[in-house]
This record gives structure tokens, sequence and C-alpha cells, in this order.
């Protein structure tokens, strides 16, 4: 304990370091220039659309490098583990689109 | 949303977009999801018609809200994000001692005082005092998605400033809010701002130095401090009830910082609560309540039981809080009070039924305020031209409390003066307190002999 010369690490107090409470949620970005966006079409109306013109804003004022479309089997349910975990790896950051 | 929400968790920052039809599903399936705050961008109703020029302009709009997300930090990020500004967890020696608490501090895991810092070694002093496996679940709340365990109740009593022979009656309390069934469907979000407030029975007070006398609701000592305490920061740290985010209190009240008090049974003319409710004098219980306020009654020169009660009565009655068709409440009577009612031959269950009976209000007196009738669907008291409005059925005088059940009795404080309080609470109804015991290893080790 403090004072006692061992050093040891300070306890998180809200149940973060429980992995099986664990629902924390991704860390900010300082900028979006030379990243890969991924572009996750729920296959509503106009979604692809609506998403290919904000790819184009990301590339053309904000530096994004390049982006990639994803489109979900079914728009009524989750994004499905295997496609979170391909978004994952080929990307550093996603728009989601559209809830209608 | 819950689309925003997974890529999230799996480490991926991602902005959902949806028209603003949309806003309250997403809302609602955000919350399903455990994160009723998550940010997504809206866009104008509809979409789906609209011509690609229109959509490329759509696009351009939404631009700096799709931004903001991805990287502004938000208020809730505090609570939310992973990793923090400050990556890793500091590992403390004896000097670090400062910055240990600003550590905790800079994380947002304080009530707004600074906290102990816990580290392994000294929490499991607390986990010592419990036969309890560290993850058994203490509290839920499932519309929120998140559940205390025995370990993260003892870092947040730790870090409270509770000593581990505390650490049972914060494992009662949770026990007790459970029962009290208040605390865990979301009134700790509520705009009305409550509190828990804990009243602790049996000789377990005396062991720990638990306050039941002068100064009962008031700082000084470290008990009554930093048990209350406990249930505050673990609401904050791992429910996330933030003031201003997921706790909507309009102006809460002290008691959240701490309320924990000890009947004071030595000086009470009566038996102790605990044994209203079937324990033993020689058990120790907690019983938790959510509270509005506790009001101040000051009766120094009377004599006379109905005069007393009255006051009590008048103050039980009060318009003001009357948001629901009846109240409850918890009568904390000084022991002057107490022999007032006692040396005249009143049982608590008289004090009960004398109050009960007299704290109402004439219709007249709740249309005056616009609280004569009630909503047909919550019957939460409205006036009576309102379109929700139906009549209350409870005649010329509106008797405040359900029925005589609904009051509390207790005593506390010091016998130096005539001086009371009322608890508003919300519950009972009728129906028991949730007077939980507290298990200590001691008491165990005794049974099984």
């Amino acid at each position: 304990m403090i004072g006692s010369g061992e050093r040891e690490t300070l306890l998180d107090p809200t149940g973060g370091d429980d992995a099986s409470a664990d629902s924390a949620l991704a860390p900010r970005l300082r900028s979006l220039a030379g990243l890969r966006v991924g572009l996750l079409d729920n296959t509503k109306p106009n979604a692809a659309v609506l998403l290919a013109a904000v790819a184009d804003e990301l590339r053309g004022g904000w530096g994004v490098e390049s982006s990639m479309v994803y489109a979900k089997g079914y728009f009524g349910t989750p994004v499905e583990e295997s496609q979170i975990r391909a978004i994952t790896q080929q990307c550093d950051f996603v728009v989601a689109g559209i809830g209608d | 949303m819950a689309d925003g929400i997974l890529l999230e968790r799996a480490g991926t920052p991602t902005v959902s977009i949806c028209t603003d039809a949309f806003t309250v599903p997403a809302r609602a399936m955000a919350k399903v999801y455990g994160h009723p705050d998550f940010e997504f961008a809206t866009t104008p109703h509809p979409i789906a018609s609209l011509s690609v020029p229109q959509i490329r302009e759509r696009a351009h709009e939404l631009m700096p809200d799709l931004v903001r997300i991805l990287m502004a930090t938000r208020s809730d990020q505090r609570v939310l994000a992973s990793p923090p500004a400050d990556p890793s967890p500091r590992p403390v020696g004896g000097a670090d001692l400062w910055d240990a608490i600003e550590y905790y501090e800079g994380r947002g895991w304080t009530d707004g005082l600074p906290v102990v810092p816990v580290t392994e070694s000294y929490l499991r002093r607390f986990l010592d005092v419990t036969d309890r496996d560290p993850q058994d679940v203490v509290f839920a709340m499932p519309h929120l998605n998140r559940q205390c365990t025995v370990r993260i109740a003892a870092i947040n009593a730790a870090l409270a400033g509770c000593r581990p022979e505390y650490f049972p009656v914060v494992l009662a309390a949770w026990a007790s809010l459970a029962e009290e069934g208040y605390a865990n469907k979301g009134i700790w979000q509520s705009t009305t701002g409550s509190a828990p407030l804990l009243v602790v029975n049996g000789p377990i007070r005396e062991e720990i130095g638990l306050n039941c006398r002068a100064g009962v609701f008031g700082p000084g000592f470290r008990a009554n401090a930093t048990i209350g305490r406990a249930l505050r920061l673990t609401a904050i740290n791992c429910f996330g009830l933030r003031p201003q985010q997921l706790d909507q209190a309009t102006q809460a009240t002290p008691a959240k910082y701490t309320a924990c008090i000890g009947e004071n049974e030595e000086d009470s003319p009566w038996p102790g609560f605990h044994t209203d409710h079937g324990f033993a004098a020689s058990d120790s219980t907690v019983t938790a309540m959510s509270v509005r306020s506790v009001i101040h009654i000051e009766a120094r020169h009377t004599t006379v039981p109905e005069q007393l009660g009255l006051d009590l009565a008048g103050t039980l009655s009060r318009t003001g809080s009357l948001v629901h068709e009846t109240i409850s409440g918890c009568l904390v009577l000084g022991p002057e009070h107490a022999a007032v009612f006692a040396g005249a031959g009143w049982s608590k269950s008289d004090v009960r039924q004398f109050v009960y009976e007299h704290a109402g209000r004439t219709r007249a007196e709740l249309a005056a305020v616009g609280k004569d009738a009630i909503s047909r669907s919550t019957r939460w008291r409205l006036p009576a031209d309102h379109p929700d409005a139906m009549p209350d059925d409870r005649g010329n005088y509106v008797r405040v409390l359900n029925s005589p059940e609904a009051l509390l009795v207790v005593v506390a404080g010091a016998g130096n003066a005539g001086v009371s309080a009322v608890v508003e609470t919300f519950g009972p109804r009728g129906g028991p307190p949730p007077v939980t015991r507290i298990d200590t290893p001691q008491r165990t080790a005794t049974d099984g002999q």
C-alpha cells in the first residue's frame, strides 16, 4: 500500500478492468489525415450514395487517405462479428449509415 | 446505432448517421446497448427520395457533426472512453500520494472531493471481511446494462475512505437497496434528484463508531461519512451516474454526498426499528430508502403529543413535494420528541396512526396548486383541467399517506432540544421496509458453532 515502499497499480473503480463488464468505447481521433475510412452501408435506399459523398468530402477536405465500402447482409440486425473484425483490421475509423 | 457501438467496442472510432425521424429509436437502441448518451449525426428526413446532387449537399452539411463526433473530447468521454488521457494506471509509492489523488480526479472517478487511492493490497483488507466471492453481483441496473460486484463495491468503499470493517455495512446496504426496488429502476437518474439514506441498527453501530446521537445527519464521523459516500462513488464510477449526464437531477440534494445514520436505540423510549421487523435487538441491520428531502422540525416547548403530531403531519402534507398521488415518509424523531409521545403512552404505531390521519390537504388547497387531479397513466398529480387528468377519488380531505404503514418511525440525534426531522421517501407504500441483516465474518463463525 502507499507508504510501504512497494509500488502497486492504482485500481479502477468502474469495473472497466473487469473483462465481462467491459463496454468501453473507442478513443477519439486527433486528426483524420492519412487515415483509412470504412463506410458501413446498411443497404437502405440512398445509403450508399450518401456514404460515397461523405467519403469524397473526407478525402477532399480532411486528408483521408482511402475509403472502403462494407455492405451489411441485412439492415435489421447488427453488423456481424466477422465483418467487425475485417473493418477493425482494414480501417482506422468508420462512418455508418443510414438509420432511416 | 448498434453497429456504431459494436464497432467502437472493437476499438474503431465510428460515427453513425441517421435521419431525424429515427432519433428516438436510435437513442433507445443506444440505451439497450448500454450507452444511452452515444452520439450520432442526424440529417433531415427523408433521404430515400433525394436526388444525387441533393444527397451531396446533405453530405456536405453533415461534415462538421461527423468530424466533431470522431475527434472532439465529449463530456462523457471520461466515463466511456478508453484509453484515457493518462493511459496507464499509475504505480505509486510513498511520495506519489498526491499524484494518485489527482489521477483519480483526472479520470473523473470522484464525487468532487478527493478520494483515497486504492491498490490491490489495500483492497484485500476489504475483501477479507466478507465470505462472499468478489465476482458476486451486489447490485444491477439492467436498463443500463451495468452490474456492481463485491470487488467493485469494495474498491469504491475504499475510495470513499471506509475502513475495511465498514464494508459489511456497505454490502448489506446494497442488498437493502436491491430490495427497496426504486434504486435499480432509474430513480437515481431522475430529475427529482433523490439520494439513498441508510439507517443502521444493532451492535455494529458501536463496533464501528457510527454516530446516532448529536449531529447524526452531519459531518464528523468517519463511518457515517464514508459508508454513504461508498454508495455515491459506486453510482458515479460503476453505473456512470454522473451529474448532467446519466444523472439528470435538476438540483439534486446534499444527501447525495452521503446519508447514513444510526438509530439512537439507547435514548429511544421504544424498541429498536429493526425489532419491529422481525430482527432481534442483538442483530445488526441496515435499512435503505430513497429520499427527496430531510426537513427540519423544531418544537421546543411542546408537551402535548397531538400538537407535536400536527407539526409533523403538517410537514408531511406540504404540497410542494406532492408529485405523486400519495407520498411515503420516515419520521426521524429526536429523543426529546420521542419522549413527548412515549410519556403520554403513545407507541410508534400510535404516532403513525395520528400523523396518517392528520397529514392531509383539502381539495381546495390542492386545486390552488394545480395538484387536485391525477394522471390517467402515471397517477402523478395534475391540475383538474389537464388533458390527462382524472379525479383521485379521495374526497374533500385528501390524506397524503396511503396508510400508516407508509410512514416509518426511527429515533436519532441528541436529547438536547426539541428537534426532529421528517424525511420524504419513495416508499414503502404499505409493504415492509427493506431491513437487511449485516453479515460479518465473526457472526458467520458464531452461527456455525
